[in-house]
């Protein structure tokens, strides 16, 4: 093990110092990209970022001229692909999904090997899916007063779930309870099929999910939905109203995804990719094949993403201090 | 709904679907044989290929890659003591005693068999049930979960023959490794060291690879003589059980596909849980339990059936409810996900010709996996007269890039390494491996359904005996400890001079 | 496995290795229960991240002694014989190709593993164990490089 890090850290000493020479002598992007570029995703196979990413890359690849190949690198609450990213040398070659976990929540809740924001250079914000918040069917509860009203009853009387610590759906009803004035008992998830089964029987009362795999349980009645956790309506829902309309102030907290690369990497370089996923993004059938799942195009260029990234990680510091998550 | 039936059947015995169910079948199979490389990886690596497919096909090829790969990996594991995937080790258990007997043939074709009547049965309770025992699995709550995953814990102490002590030494180690990780209710991280690859925990799969492929290379290669396996006869006559053998395991068979149905269609447990519960109770019942783990054709028979019963009775909470019971569920419904197909409760109603023609495909790829697979039991056979000493290191390397493929991580290949040495002196001094893994798998499980349990009540102790079915589970659990006890008091007890164990 | 199985019926007293598994295992189940109760126990109602490691590491130990009465009672195995050579050269060849397949690639890992794990059998001749690295890197590239697509260089 010991031998194979120390290979890779002098592998890695020497792309940097190759790279440092060819960034003085003339403008990187020019010659950009000569080479393959990875982009790795912090999720498995099969998940919205997988699909993202996989459909970026298709169109990347025709705009670039050069393939860009997903590789998914689950694992450590997406840890492990942040921390190969941020160590990758700064060539624009190795471009990461990133999301709220990535860049604020993990460096915060675990003992990594990268700090966090400033590891990383923002390209752009691409998509994000809706949170929905859900109660069970079999709460009898139909309306944001009755949750709010019960939930006042008494603390603890009612129970919400999360896929983890710290998770965005944690801190979603972390917000809710901070806006509401309420208690109630965090239960936590290995991931949101096991919440769900709870929510469908019963076994816990509410939660902040992704909403497109709620839909067919909202339809069927089996879960109700309460509020979209996000700007704006959620096309996939219409009827619902967003937690702002209902007077929760700014209750943003959409799963969002954009593409950042390690720190350092050149402007013009960020800049060029930045504009070939502003093209792909404007394409319909990216947005369709993308809406087919429920995931929203939500283009932000890069200085606008940075910007959001800085007020985001402020926000989320502040609401895992009071979730109060261990670590 | 006789009508949607045919519709799908009609969908599943088109061309297009009958090919990419072949093919599914075919290459699950064959990547399933190459030790290491187990169903998930399979499927996981060939997902992207299905974007581009029509959404019924992509999920009758990505399934029958998944089944078609657990076939195939009770074969490396039969033959060559290497699992492809953890319910295969449980396979290896009397499969490789039964190879080494000079009996792979007739391992290989029970498995096939079983496999096939355990996965037949469980479809045709899909097809009549699904909505029913979707909404029973709803009730299972953690408290139920908790029950039934300690009721696995302790029939996991009698899955072994030798010395108890070691053996329930052996389920505290796994429940040991299996605290390696995030804690989820605290976000506190135990045991990790530091390194962010242990932050999930140990995977299962270098743990399994480690204690039972590396271990045995290095056995044979070390070991005392019998480093080939005799081949045995591959006439079709040695591969046919005898009159007496079908007769021994069609109750197995059953008993098992049972097992496997109801527990494989708990959204929460699996097929591992199955398997292994399928197996320790076949054990359980014998009447001649020291048979088991030296080539009972039982040991092969229920764990099979089950298995399988357990893989299709999977589907029914992931395309009735929208909810995967494991890791390849998730990556299957992701896989519908991408297509804007969302399974759950409307699934069955809204999307028939997809349900039927998805069942159908079911019952096309397990009769298309018995036709390829009995030809086939010859050509593995023949696999065993390669010399063992071009065979290991080929087992060598398919077991590191199979464990590598997984996550893409060399520090798991590290743990392939040093699980295997671990193994060889477990192997030398009688220390069973099966319990260590059955801790592993049930003590997280157990721990995250305690704590939730707790939870949900509150913290009142109430919960685990507030409902019927928690009542029942807490009954068979206290008499099995109780039953436990009695034997192992009665092995004790210095009422005869030291007895050999199981001999 | 089952394969020592009945060489391991107690039969002559346990030698060294017996007792230092057992050791090991005791020492470890301390280790656990230790830190468990570092960790913070919390109570049976509310149980801290602790509790099951204190739990698990107790009943480790306590079933370790169980092995020691065992062994002193009823005998083990008095020695492993294990022929040294595929002791080290195999865990070595695993090593060796974990450290190189990301630097070097997957088919000089392969090669490497081939070549160092193959001749922990001594009657391994070296034409066959070449051959065996070419078959096995044509193999591994096109199935897992062309066909699975597995983010390696073949170089």
């Amino acid at each position: 093990m010991k031998s194979q890090t120390y290979l890779r850290m002098a592998a890695g000493a020497t792309f940097a110092l190759l790279g440092l020479t060819v960034t003085s002598t003339s403008s990187l992007a020019e010659g950009y990209p000569s080479q393959p570029i990875t982009l790795v995703n912090p999720y498995s196979a099969g998940g919205s970022a997988d699909l993202i990413a996989r459909t970026l890359a298709e169109s990347l690849t025709e705009q670039l001229g050069q393939p860009v190949v997903v590789e998914n690198r689950p694992g450590a609450a997406t840890a492990i692909a942040a921390t190969h990213v941020a160590r990758a040398d700064p060539d624009g070659y190795t471009l990461l999904i990133a999301s709220a976990p990535t860049h604020f929540i993990t460096p915060v809740l675990q003992d990594v090997q990268y700090k966090g924001l400033e590891d990383f250079a923002p390209v752009a914000m691409v998509a994000s899916v809706p949170n929905v918040l859900v109660v069970s069917g079999k709460s009898g509860m139909t309306s944001l007063e009755d949750l709010v009203a019960t939930a006042k009853q008494a603390p603890d009387t009612l129970a919400f779930a999360s896929v983890g610590n710290g998770s965005l759906p944690h801190l979603s009803s972390v917000l809710f309870m901070q806006e509401t004035d309420t208690h109630m008992v965090h239960i936590p998830y290995g991931g949101s099929a096991p919440a769900v089964v709870d929510l469908l029987a019963g076994n816990v009362d509410m939660a902040f999910l992704n909403l497109p795999p709620m839909l067919p349980h909202i339809e069927s009645g089996d879960l109700v939905a309460l509020g979209i956790a996000a700007p704006n309506r959620a096309p996939l829902l219409p009827d619902v109203a967003t937690m702002t309309e209902q007077g929760l102030g700014e209750f943003q907290m959409s799963t969002w995804y954009g593409i950042s690369a390690p720190a350092g990497t050149p402007d013009d370089v960020v800049t060029k990719l930045d504009a070939a996923l502003h093209t792909a993004l404007e394409q319909d059938s990216i947005k369709d094949r993308l809406g087919k799942s429920g995931v929203l195009e939500f283009y932000k260029d890069h200085s606008e993403y940075a910007a959001f990234l800085k007020s985001e990680a402020t926000r989320m510091l502040d609401l895992l201090t009071s979730a109060d998550v261990q670590n | 709904m006789y009508s949607d039936i045919l519709l799908g059947f009609e969908r599943a015995l088109s061309m297009d679907a009958l090919l990419f169910c072949f093919i599914g079948v075919t290459v699950g199979t064959f990547v399933g044989v190459l030790p290491g490389v187990g169903a998930l990886a399979a499927v996981s690596l060939c997902l992207p290929l299905t974007y581009y497919l029509d959404p019924t096909i992509a999920m009758i090829m990505l399934a029958g890659i998944f089944y078609g790969a657990q076939y195939g990996s009770s074969t490396a594991s039969i033959l060559l003591n290497v699992p492809g995937t953890v319910t295969a080790a449980v396979t290896a258990l009397d499969g490789y005693p039964m190879a080494q007997q000079g009996r792979a043939g007739l391992a290989l074709f029970v498995t096939t068999i079983c496999s096939f009547v355990g996965g037949t049965i469980a479809i045709v309770l899909m097809m009549g049930f699904t909505p029913v025992i979707a909404s029973a699995a709803l009730s299972f709550s953690s408290a139920e979960y908790f029950l039934i995953m300690a009721l696995g814990l302790a029939l996991a102490s009698t899955i072994s023959t030798g010395s108890q002590f070691k053996s329930l030494a052996m389920v505290a180690l796994g429940l040991t490794l299996g605290l390696v990780g995030t804690d989820l209710n605290s976000g506190v991280s135990r045991f990790t060291f530091g390194r962010i690859e242990l932050y999930d925990g140990i995977s299962l799969v270098p743990i399994a690879m480690g204690l039972f492929g590396v271990a045995e290379i290095l056995n044979s290669i070390g070991g005392s003589g019998s480093r080939t396996p005799q081949t045995g006869k591959i006439s079709f006559r040695s591969m046919m059980p005898t009159r007496a053998e079908w007769r021994t395991i069609v109750k197995p068979t059953l008993r098992g596909t049972a097992i496997g149905t109801v527990i494989g269609a708990l959204p929460g447990s699996g097929a591992t849980v199955a398997t292994f519960m399928a197996y320790a109770v076949e054990k359980r019942q014998s009447k001649t339990p020291e048979r088991f783990g030296k080539g009972a054709i039982e040991g092969i028979a229920a764990p099979e059936a089950a298995n399988n019963s357990a893989v299709q009775a999977a589907f029914i909470p992931t395309l009735s409810l929208g909810i995967p019971g494991d890791a390849l569920m998730a990556f299957l419904l992701g896989a519908m996900m991408i297509h804007g197909i969302v399974p759950g409760p409307r699934f069955l109603t809204d999307q028939p010709e997809m349900f039927w023609g998805l069942v159908g495909s079911f019952w096309v790829g397990n009769v298309l996996l018995l036709v390829l697979n009995i030809p086939l039991i010859g050509v593995w056979i023949k696999m065993l007269s390669i010399p063992y000493n071009i065979l290991f290191p080929a087992m060598l390397f398919f077991i590191c890039i199979g464990v590598y493929s997984i996550d893409y991580q060399v520090f798991d290949i590290a743990l392939v390494v040093g699980f295997g040495l671990i193994g060889l002196v477990m192997n030398h001094l009688g220390y069973p491996p099966a319990p260590l893994l059955l801790g592993f798998i049930l003590g997280p499980m157990m721990e995250e359904h305690f704590k939730r349990a707790l939870l949900m009540s509150r913290g009142s102790f109430s919960i685990f005996w507030e409902r019927p079915i928690s009542v029942v589970l807490l009954l068979l659990l206290l008499a099995l400890v109780l039953m436990s006890l009695r034997t192992a008091l009665m092995a004790l007890l210095p009422t005869s001079k030291p007895k050999k164990d199981g001999k | 496995m089952t394969d020592h199985e009945s060489d391991t019926s107690p039969t002559r007293p346990a030698g060294l290795w017996e007792y230092g598994v057992a050791t090991t295992l005791l020492l470890l189940g301390l280790y656990v229960a230790y830190s468990g109760q570092q960790i913070g126990v919390g109570t049976p109602r509310r149980m801290g991240p602790g509790f099951l490691p204190m739990a698990v590491g107790v009943s480790l130990a306590a079933l370790s002694l169980g092995i020691f009465w065992e062994l002193s009672r009823l005998g083990g195995r008095s020695a492993m014989d294990v022929p040294l050579r595929p002791l080290v050269l195999i865990p070595l060849s695993m090593a060796v190709f974990a450290a190189t397949v990301g630097p070097l690639g997957l088919i000089p890992a392969t090669v490497l593993l081939v070549l160092i794990g193959a001749f922990a059998d001594a009657t391994m001749t070296a034409k066959r164990a070449a051959l065996t690295a070419v078959a096995l890197s044509v193999i591994g590239y096109l199935l897992f490089i062309r066909g699975f697509g597995l983010p390696l260089s073949a170089f």
